[in-house]
Formats: C-alpha cells, sequence, structure tokens
C-alpha cells in the first residue's frame, strides 16, 4: 500500500435497492490513519455505506476503491464490528472462538488455530479488558460485553481499515466515552470510521464527520455544528427537528465538554 | 436385551439407528445453530414430490427422491441466502407443493398404492443393507465435510457477514451444506420416517446446545443422545410389539419434556 494513498476513496458512487435510491453521488476520501465518524437519521444509508465498502454490495454508478483496489479483493484487510450484538445468543461457542474466528485467512485452512493466534486473540481481549471471560460462554455476556468481543474479533484480524456500525449502542455513557478513549488508542495507522449517533461524545475524539442522509457531506473538522445537522437531518414537514434542536444545544455542550476534559 | 441382536433383522435395525444418530447428530447441529428447522421440515415434506416421480416415471425410489429433494433445497437455499429471514414464505410453498405433486402423480400411476405410513415412520426393521451402506457413505462424506471446513462452517453459522469478509466461500459452503442436509433428510427418511427425521435432528440438538461450549461438543452430544433414543425405542417395540418409529419418537420426546421440566425447576439461577 502506497503511504499517502487513500485509503478509501469512493467517487460519485449511487446505490440504489429496490428502485429506492440510497446513496446518490458520494464522494468520500479517507485518508490513512484517520478516524471519521459517519452520522445521520436512520434509513439515511450509513449501513449501506459501510456495505459498499466491504464490498457486499454493489454500487449502481461510481466507483469505489479501497486501498487502491476493489473492495473484494482487500475484504480481509478490513476489521468489522456488527451493529447487532443480539444475534445468535444461544451459540454454543466460548468468547476465545468467537475472538479466532477473525483469525481466518491468516492461517493455514484445514487445521486448528495456532498457539500465534490464541495468543493474539487473548491479547485483543485483554486490551478490551475481556480476558477474564474467554471461557465463558458468549450468550452468557452483557450487550455491551458482547460488543467488546466483536472489536477484539476485529482487531485481531490485523486491520488496516476498521468499520464500526453503532458500537455503542447497547454501552451507557460512560462506556461511550471509555470506548471512544479506547478508539483513540488503537495504533496510529488504523483507520477507523465509526458510525454513531453519539452526536455529544464523538465530537471530542474524531478527527472528522461524515454526514449521510441519501448524500454525503464530508466535514473535516469534528465540531458538529446546527447548520451541518440542519442539512442532514432535514425533518422539513415537522415544525422543530430534534436533531436539530440537539444540535444547538451541542453547540453549548461541545466547549464544556473540552474544559471537563483537562 | 443382547438377544435381540441375533436377529438379522435387528442387527440392521440397530445400525441404522446408530447412523441415523450419527448423520442427525452433525445435520441436525447444524440446522438448530442455523436457524433452519423451517427448511429441513420443507425439505422432508418436499421429498414426497420425489417419490410421486419415481413411481411415475418409474425410477428407483431413491433416486428420484434424491433428485426431487435435491432440486427443492438448492432453491430454498437461494432463497434463503438471499434474505435469511424472510424466506419462510417461499419454503411453505415449496413444502406443500412438493407434497402436492407426490400425491397426484402417485394418483396418475395407475394400480400403485403406496403406504402413506411407511413413508411418515420409516421401515427401521425392514431396511435392506444397501440402504446401510448408502448410509454409511454420507456419513463418511459429511464427516470429511465437518473435519475439514469446521472453522469455515463456524464463522458462517456464527456470523455470515464477518465470514465473507474473512474470504470463507459463503455461498459455496452454504449450497453444499444444504444438499447434504437434502441428502441425510432422504435417507434416513427411509429408514425412520418423515416425522423421526425432523425429531432425531431438532430434539437431541436443542437440549445439548443448552450444555455445549462448541458447535463439536454439540455434535457429539447430540450423536449419543440420538443413539440412546434410537436404541432404548427400538428395544421397546421389539419387547411390547409396537410401531419402532413412534417409539423412537416417543422416547425423545419423553425425554425431551422431562428435560425442560428439569431445566424449569433446577436449570435457571
Amino acid at each position: 500500500m502506497v503511504l499517502d494513498q487513500p485509503v478509501v476513496d469512493m467517487e460519485n458512487v449511487c446505490f440504489s435497492y429496490n428502485g429506492k435510491t440510497v446513496l446518490e453521488n458520494v464522494n468520500l476520501v479517507i485518508g490513512r490513519g484517520d478516524l471519521l465518524a459517519v452520522i445521520g437519521p436512520n434509513g439515511g444509508g450509513k449501513t449501506t455505506l459501510l456495505k459498499l465498502i466491504m464490498g457486499f454490495l454493489k454500487p449502481d454508478s461510481g466507483n469505489i476503491s479501497v486501498m487502491g483496489k476493489k473492495p473484494t479483493r482487500v475484504a480481509a484487510k478490513i476489521g468489522y464490528v456488527p451493529q447487532n450484538v443480539h444475534i445468535n445468543k444461544s451459540f454454543p461457542i466460548t468468547v476465545i472462538d468467537v475472538v479466532l474466528m477473525g483469525r481466518l485467512g491468516l492461517e493455514g485452512k484445514f487445521r486448528r488455530f495456532s498457539g500465534k493466534s490464541r495468543k493474539k486473540a487473548y491479547q485483543a481481549l485483554e486490551q478490551m479488558d475481556m480476558a477474564a471471560y474467554a471461557e465463558s460462554k458468549i450468550g452468557h455476556l452483557s450487550a455491551g460485553q458482547r460488543q467488546r468481543v466483536l472489536i477484539a474479533r476485529a482487531l485481531v484480524t490485523e486491520p488496516a481499515l476498521m468499520l464500526l456500525d453503532e458500537p455503542t449502542a447497547s454501552i451507557d455513557t460512560g462506556g461511550q466515552v471509555e470506548f471512544y478513549k479506547l478508539l483513540n488508542r488503537l495504533e496510529r495507522d488504523i483507520t477507523v470510521v465509526v458510525v454513531s449517533h453519539d452526536l455529544l461524545v464523538i465530537s471530542n475524539y474524531v478527527q472528522s464527520v461524515a454526514c449521510v442522509n441519501r448524500t454525503l457531506h464530508y466535514h473535516d473538522d469534528s465540531a458538529i455544528t446546527g447548520d451541518m445537522l440542519d442539512t442532514m437531518y432535514s425533518c422539513s414537514a415537522d415544525g422543530i427537528c430534534p436533531v436539530d434542536f440537539m444540535g444547538k444545544h451541542l453547540m453549548e455542550e461541545v466547549p464544556d465538554l473540552e474544559k471537563d476534559k483537562k | 436385551m443382547i438377544d435381540v441382536l441375533q436377529y438379522d433383522f435387528m442387527q440392521n435395525a440397530f445400525a441404522a439407528g446408530l447412523l441415523a444418530s450419527l448423520i442427525c447428530g452433525v445435520m441436525g447441529t447444524l440446522v438448530v445453530v442455523n436457524r433452519i428447522v423451517f427448511l429441513s421440515g420443507g425439505i422432508a415434506h418436499a421429498a414426497y414430490g420425489g417419490i410421486g416421480m419415481a413411481i411415475f416415471f418409474e425410477i428407483p425410489l431413491i433416486l428420484g427422491t434424491a433428485l426431487f429433494s435435491t432440486a427443492a433445497a438448492v432453491v430454498m437455499a437461494a432463497v434463503t441466502l438471499k434474505a435469511r429471514h424472510r424466506s419462510d414464505t417461499i419454503i411453505g410453498v415449496i413444502w406443500a407443493t412438493g407434497m402436492a405433486i407426490g400425491i397426484i402423480l402417485i394418483d396418475l400411476s395407475p394400480g400403485y398404492n403406496v403406504d402413506l405410513m411407511s413413508y411418515l415412520f420409516g421401515s427401521i426393521l425392514t431396511v435392506p443393507r444397501s440402504d446401510l451402506w448408502m448410509m454409511l457413505g454420507l456419513t463418511c462424506v459429511i464427516l470429511v465435510f465437518v473435519t475439514f471446513f469446521y472453522k469455515d462452517i463456524l464463522a458462517l453459522s456464527y456470523d455470515e457477514e464477518f465470514a465473507r469478509l474473512r474470504n470463507v466461500p459463503v455461498k459455496r459452503l452454504y449450497f453444499f451444506q444444504i444438499i447434504l442436509l437434502a441428502l441425510s433428510i432422504v435417507l434416513v427418511i427411509r429408514v425412520v420416517g418423515l416425522i423421526l427425521v425432523i425429531a432425531l435432528l431438532t430434539i437431541p440438538p436443542f437440549i445439548t446446545e443448552r450444555f455445549a461450549k462448541s458447535v463439536f461438543t454439540m455434535m457429539a452430544g447430540s450423536t449419543l443422545l440420538g443413539t440412546v433414543f434410537s436404541v432404548s425405542g427400538l428395544f421397546l417395540a421389539f419387547r411390547f410389539d409396537l410401531t419402532s418409529g413412534a417409539s423412537i419418537i416417543l422416547v425423545a420426546g419423553a425425554f425431551f419434556f422431562l428435560f425442560l421440566l428439569a431445566d424449569r425447576i433446577f436449570g435457571r439461577r
């Protein structure tokens, strides 16, 4: 991978599902080591955006290259943390085996996982404070704990790009702050894209924000402006848009948060 | 109990029971963890279309059912792969259509009257040697498949999207798994019948899922449990002169409800 080559490069990407346009003329360039937040209303196309980057979906038109290649060719370099942590709760699998899944394709196919992989999996669990649960059944954990396990699983894939789909949806506010601090601690050269609704929290930790609501607006500065929210969450018909409302408050809240940190 | 085994047909019956338990223990585990019990029911019922087809076109029964079920299974697999959670309607339609085709084709075949009861409950006491060999062959294929692709199958069953990112050949693996399932169902139906195949596929894995910490232990536990059910069911059928398939189901069912009851009383913390 060339150093200054963008990790994700989307050009005029359009995507529709069942005749309904989900994304329109999306242009997005994500540089190496960036921490980008993707915000937007439900159904605005955030998850679709991630799935396009991973190559699960093909754009109707436009170009997507990930690390200079077609998305499906670099899939193994992408660490993905899915949104839904509630799937398959009764599945007979231990925490460590879930994490080991991330080592698939990194070593021989028809053998058991090597000691090296097990060590890595264990380290990733330690990093997420979940090592004590390594031998527990995944269904016995809380939603927040399961989320940490899924992040550990994404980490052991040794990704160049991490995609997280609402990773803090099932974590309380205190845990969310912890979580974003952790994201910041990740290695510098991992590029991170995180879909989130926690506008308040993310603005302190990310470098850039992309607002997705059929179209995509990219903001280099992480400060979320009311203007920015206005364009994205256009709830035209209603008198008061809840997000707009929140956005205005944000403007006042954000500096305070900064102060609290110091 | 040993004296039971001096009869040839009982030896065959026990062998069939053991093989069926092994096939169902492994494939049933995959069925339960992949949440495709309904799809399995669809395959089992649609297989009746294969019986009708075989009789109408005068081809061997096993060939007709294997072809028909595999075809139906592939269609169902394609549907579930596309929309995993919205596929029940189409499976239901294939389920019913398959059976209807079977019945109509048998109607149209002159002078032929298939015993529906033997299709429902099987004929484990009259299972021919050739069926045992076929089951043994299928068992080998299943074991090889599961051993070689264990990690991939695990990832596919647990989180399909993640598996795709890890370059697991998700589609091929899923289709192969469903085809193996169809062949398993067809062969097991011959010996234990349509009703028992669903019971053997689902009851042991359901019970073991609660305790198993890995898919492998779930497969092993289910096989063991299935063996206990079929051996004790067969023994009861022999002693009290009962229908063998129904006896096995009754043992499994009784065990299942006892398990639920015990779980209610002792299991919850």
